[in-house]
């Protein structure tokens, strides 16, 4: 079962998984790279259950319950920025071949 | 040619145009590939977002006229859009403008963030020789730039005043025919310089950039004299020479942020109004020389460098809400590339990074490095940024050799991890010199990266000050971006007397 619930393992790390229906995996690895100055993260493929996501605080000043509720926030947006950038990269794509189109004429 | 249609889809009537977004006060910023941003409250993020705002509601008027959504013919908004964004890296136009020239690496002080390293001011043999200088104005003069910028630099530049000279006479001797826009800047302590060298800076228009760090106190503490006295009674009198021969305006200084600054920027901000400057540079230490042989004396976390701007910027802010214009250059700098369609060339704050494609330094042995920073880390014997030798190489193999392009390749915001998602990267930049220097890599992890939090702290400031500030707040940052005083405060200011905020 997929659950988005934080869970707090043996070795001190908190496991959450998020659903791919949802969440794709570039998705999640850039929110993961935004968290890594504070946390150590594993990232884990499981057929069965979705992403895992494994957060260790790098210090003990870290309130891992308050930056996991972040991180599935910032998830959100990562993925709609994908899809934003999935969706404008034609036109992306042609604005800076436009704008620099000038350059290719000049001696 | 483009050969784009309106592409509504079966869930929204409007096709999204690029554009990064971040959440921010408790609501959400969009800046458009133009540069333009706006704030919307979350709820009406999510409607855009999900494409179902209206073509008749408030909100979907202003993202269609700022180029973040269009509704119909795409040619015209993808047109503006290439323009501003050409406009905003117009800075990439002209190729290498600021050349500097290091004239010896001697120096009459023993600053202790030096970044150099000076040598004793008797060791002439760090002096550039007369042929490694009229080579080095040689592949200046090639550059492409219409716009040419000669920095002498050292140690103390005007302990070799002779080929200070030699460059400037050559510089224009050889630019009758060129005919650039040339200018010169000579960067000094002018604590040892005489009338005749400030005569000859009068004479060819040479620019003064100074150093004054603060009150004498602080000024004192980290400027000391090659004998270990004080320097800032000797800047005072030099400046008081420089301001009556050469003019004030012709005049600048910068500071460096140690860890005795903090807290004090209000003060340092006074002691540059006292002495008649109407700008400041709130510059942090830079991480190369003695700065970091120093740093347990000198160092400090960015978040506490962060706070002082902060103070220091609101401290002058206030100031000129009383009447005192006086403006923070970097604020200026980041508030033009905010506020207006133009972007601004900063060699440690642009993409690409400036380092090699804006500035160069010719060392004094002929050396020629993508930027002064490249030259302090040889300096320690990483000579990683190394461009060539003017004794040894010509224009065309030191400005398109590999040094240089792996600079630039790993200087483009647009690329790199987080920057490319990040909101404010059409503002920012980076400096992968500073990355090197401190990582050991060109390109570095942004979530413990001081520089990403210190422009990060800082636009997220400035922008607090433009989202939410008053009308007189705007007014001051406005004449911040056009350097002239607000018309409220050259009314005050000819009254006599200050004005209440």
């Amino acid at each position: 079962m997929i659950y988005n619930k934080p869970v707090i393992k043996e070795d001190g790390s908190t496991e959450v998984v998020v659903d791919p229906t949802f969440f794709g995996p570039e998705a999640v690895l850039n929110t993961a790279y935004l968290f890594t100055g504070e946390c150590y993260i594993r990232l884990i493929a499981t057929s069965e259950q979705g992403i895992v996501i494994a957060f260790t605080p790098k210090r003990p000043d870290v309130t891992i319950e308050v930056l996991v509720q972040q991180f599935l926030n910032e998830l959100i947006d990562q993925q709609l920025r994908i899809q934003i950038r999935h969706d404008t990269a034609e036109i992306q794509r042609i604005i800076v071949s436009e704008a620099f189109a000038p350059l290719g004429t000049e001696g | 040619m483009m050969n784009l249609s309106h592409r509504a889809t079966a869930d929204r009537a409007y096709q999204f145009l690029p554009f990064r977004f971040m959440r921010l006060f408790g609501r959400t910023l969009l800046v458009n590939q133009g540069g333009q941003f706006l704030m919307l409250d979350n709820g009406d993020f999510a409607r855009f977002a999900e494409g179902t705002l209206k073509a008749n509601e408030e909100i979907f008027l202003d993202l269609k006229a700022k180029h973040f959504l269009t509704d119909g013919i795409m040619e015209l908004p993808v047109e503006m859009l290439a323009t501003k964004y050409r406009t905003k890296k117009a800075f990439l136009r002209s190729f290498t403008s600021l050349h500097m020239l290091v004239l010896t690496v001697r120096c009459n002080q023993r600053c202790k963030y030096c970044q150099v390293a000076c040598e004793r001011a008797d060791t002439r043999r760090f002096d550039m020789q007369a042929d490694t200088a009229r080579k080095s104005v040689d592949l200046i003069l090639q550059s492409p730039s219409p716009y040419i910028k000669i920095e002498f630099q050292g140690g103390e530049p005007f302990l070799n005043f002779d080929v200070l000279r030699l460059a400037v006479e050559y510089a224009k001797e050889l630019n009758a025919d060129i005919k650039k826009h040339l200018e010169f800047v000579v960067c000094t302590n002018l604590s040892d310089v005489n009338k005749d060298q400030l005569g000859y800076c009068k004479e060819h228009g040479i620019n003064i950039s100074t150093s004054l760090d603060g009150p004498q106190a602080l000024h004192d503490l980290c400027r000391p004299m090659e004998n270990g006295e004080g320097s800032y009674a000797r800047l005072m009198a030099g400046l008081e020479l420089a301001r009556e021969i050469v003019g004030p305006d012709r005049i600048s200084a910068l500071m460096t942020a140690t860890r005795a600054s903090l807290g004090q920027f209000p003060r340092i901000v006074d002691e540059y109004v006292a002495n008649g400057f109407t700008s400041i540079f709130f510059r942090s230490l830079n991480p190369y020389g003695r700065a970091i042989s120093g740093r347990a004396e000198l160092g400090y976390p960015v978040e506490e460098f962060v706070r002082s701007y902060q103070e220091g910027l609101d401290y002058i802010v206030e100031l000129n809400l009383r009447g005192i214009w006086f403006v923070e250059d970097y604020a200026a700098l980041l508030l033009t590339r905010i506020l207006t369609p133009f972007g601004t060339g900063f060699v440690d704050l642009q993409s690409p990074s400036g380092a090699g494609i804006a500035c160069a330094i010719y060392d004094y042995d002929g050396n020629v490095y993508v930027s002064d920073e490249g030259r302090m880390l040889a300096r320690n014997g990483d000579k990683k940024f190394l461009m060539g030798n003017v004794n040894q190489h010509n224009y065309r193999s030191l400005f398109t050799g590999d040094v240089i392009r792996r600079t630039v390749e790993s200087s483009c915001v647009e690329c790199l991890p987080r920057c490319s998602d990040c909101a404010f990267n059409i503002w920012c930049g980076a400096d992968p010199v500073r990355n090197y220097a401190t990582r050991g890599d060109l390109v570095v992890h942004k979530p413990s990266d001081d520089f990403c939090h210190r422009n990060m702290a800082i636009i997220r400031h400035l922008l607090e000050k433009v989202v939410h500030g008053n009308d007189d707040t705007q007014d001051v940052l406005w004449s911040w971006i056009t350097r002239r005083p607000r018309a409220k405060a050259l009314s005050c200011e000819s009254e006599g007397n200050l004005c209440d905020a």
